[in-house]
C-alpha cells in the first residue's frame, strides 16, 4: 500500500548509495595523474554513452543474452528431469550423487579447452559452458524440492484415484516448483558468470573471425568485447563500461525472474 | 438393523487383519494391529477410538490401501483392497490441501485428474455446489495459507465429497482445531453427511478419533481398541436419536455411553500415558 510519493522516496533511497560511491570515486580518481590506469567515472560515463549510441554495447549484450538463454534452456531441459528422477529414486540419488557433486566443483571455465576442441572457437562452445554452469543448481534444487514435497499430499491424491505419472505431474512437480525456481535464479547468476569467462577465453582463439563488422569485437559478445578492449589497449574506461553492463543486465534478468516467479507462484512465500 | 439385512448391507469387511512393522532402530518387529475383525455397514457412521498409538490410524491406512495387512484381508463389496482408489476418499488431520491451488482448484482436483473425469462445465457445477455446501462461498479464490484451520478442513471435506467416493475415511480430522471450531464442525459434518436421511441414501464414514465425546456424538457404532498391539475390544452401539444437535450432547444417555467407552479405554490410556 505504498503511495506515489513514498515509492519515489524508496527509489531515491535505493540510488543514494551508488551515487555516493561514484561521487567519492570521481573526486579521488579525477585528481590522479592521467597515466594511472584508474578509470574515472566521468570518462567511463562518456565511454558508455559512445558505446550505447553506436549500438556496439547493445549488439555485444544481445549476442551474450542469446547464448545465456540457450545454455540456460539446455540446462533446464536436462536438469529438471534429472533432478526429478534423482529426487524420486533413492537408488539413483545414491549412485549419481557422487558424480554430480564432483562435476559441480569444476568451474565452468575449466571446460573451455574441451569445448573448443569439441565445438570450435564459436558461440556453441560458449553455450555449452553456460549450460554446464547452470545445470548443477537446477539439478540440486530440483532434487531437494521433490524430496521436500509433503508426502501427505501424495497420499491425498492417491485417495482421489491418481496413480504413477499423474502424481508426478500434478503433485510432485508443482510441489517442487518453488525450490526449482530458486535453482533457476542461482543458475541464471552462474550463467552470466560463465558466459563472460567463456567469451573472454574462447574469444582468444576466435580473434580473427569474431569481430563481425562491429567495433571493439562487439560481435563476439560482451565477454569478447572485454577481451578485445584489453588486447588492443583501447581504454580501461571502456572495459569498466563492459563490466558494469554485465552486472546491470544480470541484475535486470534476475528482476524479470523474480517478477515471473511471483506471478506464477502467488501461493509461495518467495 | 436386524441380523438378516446385515450381511447384504455390509460394505467393508476386515477379517483377522494384522499389521506388523520392522523397526530398524530397535531391530524389532512391532505388532501394530492384531486380528482385527469388523464389518462396516452401508451408510453407517463407524468410529474407531482408542488410546494413542493403538493402531487406529494404521487400520484406516490399510482400508485406504496405503499399505497391505501383514495377515488377514480387507474387502470392499467383496473385492480385496490391494491399492488406493477413488472409491475410498480420505480426510486428514493436517488437511493435506495443495498449497499451489486455490479453494476452487483444490476441490476440482480429483474431478480434473482423477479417474472419473467430468467435463469443464459439469466440473464447475459440482465444485460450486460443494463450495456452497461447506459454506466457503466467497473464498473460492483464496489459497490454503490464507484460510483458518476450520476453513481448511471444510475445503478438504468439499474436495473429498466432490470426488463422490463410496466410503469416506477420516483420520482425526478435527483434532488440530480449537474446541469451539471442533464443536461447530462436528454438527456441520453431520449436516453435510445428511444424518436425517436413510442409511441407503448416505455415505459410509469410517472415523478415527481419540475424543470419546466426539465419537459418541457422531457415530452409529464405536469400535473401541486396546493399546498396541491394537485389537478391537468391543463395539458400542450409540443409540442416540438422529438428527443429533446441541440437545443430544446434554442427554444423560450420551454421558452414560461416554463413561462406558472410557471405562473400556481407561486402563490402557493410563498405561499409554505413563509408560
Amino acid at each position: 500500500m505504498t503511495g506515489r510519493g513514498s515509492r519515489l522516496q524508496t527509489a531515491a533511497r535505493s540510488v543514494a548509495i551508488p551515487v555516493l560511491v561514484v561521487a567519492v570515486w570521481q573526486l579521488w580518481a579525477g585528481n590522479l595523474p592521467s597515466d594511472s590506469n584508474v578509470p574515472v567515472p566521468s570518462v567511463v560515463f562518456e565511454g558508455a554513452l559512445d558505446l550505447v549510441r553506436s549500438g556496439d554495447l547493445a549488439l555485444a549484450i544481445w549476442i551474450s543474452i542469446r547464448r545465456v538463454l540457450s545454455g540456460f534452456l539446455i540446462a533446464l531441459a536436462v536438469g529438471v528431469p534429472l533432478g526429478l528422477s534423482m529426487g524420486m529414486s533413492p537408488w539413483l540419488e545414491r549412485n549419481a550423487d557422487p558424480v554430480v557433486q564432483t562435476f559441480r566443483m569444476i568451474a565452468p571455465v575449466a571446460l573451455v579447452p574441451l569445448a573448443i576442441v569439441w565445438f570450435g572457437p564459436r558461440g556453441t562452445a560458449a553455450v555449452f559452458i553456460v549450460a554446464y554452469g547452470a545445470l548443477f543448481p537446477i539439478v540440486l534444487n530440483t532434487i531437494a524440492g521433490v524430496k521436500e514435497v509433503d508426502r501427505l499430499l501424495v497420499k491425498a491424491a492417491r485417495t482421489m484415484g491418481l496413480k504413477g505419472r499423474q502424481l508426478l505431474r500434478t503433485v510432485l512437480l508443482p510441489g517442487a516448483l518453488p525450490s526449482v525456481y530458486v535453482g533457476i535464479r542461482i543458475a541464471m547468476g552462474l550463467a552470466w558468470g560463465a558466459i563472460v569467462a567463456a567469451e573472454l577465453t574462447v574469444g582468444f582463439k576466435a580473434l580473427p573471425t569474431a569481430e563481425g563488422g562491429a567495433r571493439f569485437g562487439a560481435g563476439g559478445g560482451i565477454g569478447f568485447m572485454m577481451f578485445y578492449l584489453y588486447d588492443n589497449s583501447v581504454s580501461p574506461d571502456l572495459i569498466v563500461v563492459a563490466i558494469v553492463a554485465v552486472g546491470v543486465v544480470a541484475y535486470l534478468t534476475d528482476r524479470v525472474l523474480r517478477y515471473v516467479g511471483r506471478k506464477a507462484m502467488p501461493w509461495a512465500r518467495l | 438393523m436386524g441380523p438378516l439385512v446385515k450381511s447384504a448391507d455390509t460394505v467393508l469387511v476386515l477379517s483377522d487383519v494384522s499389521k506388523s512393522f520392522w523397526v530398524e532402530r530397535s531391530r524389532l518387529t512391532v505388532e501394530a494391529v492384531e486380528e482385527f475383525t469388523v464389518e462396516v455397514h452401508r451408510g453407517e457412521f463407524f468410529t474407531l477410538v482408542g488410546p494413542s498409538g493403538c493402531g487406529k490410524s494404521t487400520v484406516l491406512g490399510m482400508i485406504a490401501g496405503f499399505e497391505a495387512p501383514s495377515a488377514g484381508a480387507i474387502t470392499m463389496n467383496g473385492e480385496v483392497i490391494d491399492t488406493t482408489s477413488a472409491e475410498r476418499g480420505m480426510l486428514f488431520q493436517e488437511y493435506a490441501l495443495f498449497p499451489w491451488k486455490t479453494v476452487r482448484g483444490n476441490i476440482e482436483f480429483g474431478l480434473k485428474h482423477g479417474p472419473s473425469r467430468a467435463k469443464a462445465t459439469e466440473r464447475a457445477r459440482i465444485v460450486q455446489h460443494h463450495i456452497d455446501l461447506v459454506g466457503l462461498t466467497g473464498s473460492e479464490g483464496k489459497y490454503p495459507h490464507e484460510l483458518s484451520g476450520g476453513m481448511r478442513q471444510r475445503c478438504a471435506l468439499a474436495r473429498l465429497l466432490a470426488c463422490d467416493p463410496e466410503v469416506l475415511l477420516m483420520d482425526e480430522p478435527l483434532a488440530a482445531l480449537d474446541a469451539q471450531t471442533r464443536r461447530i464442525l462436528q454438527e456441520e459434518l453431520l449436516r453435510i453427511w445428511g444424518q436425517e436421511r436413510s442409511p441407503s441414501d448416505r455415505k459410509t464414514i469410517i472415523y478415527v478419533t481419540h475424543a470419546i465425546d466426539e465419537a459418541v456424538f457422531l457415530s452409529d457404532r464405536v469400535g473401541v481398541m486396546s493399546r498396541a498391539p491394537g485389537r478391537l475390544k468391543e463395539i458400542v452401539e450409540i443409540q442416540l436419536p438422529r438428527p443429533r444437535n446441541e440437545r443430544t450432547r446434554a442427554m444423560p444417555r450420551a454421558a452414560e455411553l461416554e463413561n462406558e467407552i472410557w471405562a473400556l479405554i481407561r486402563e490402557d490410556a493410563y498405561r499409554a500415558t505413563f509408560e
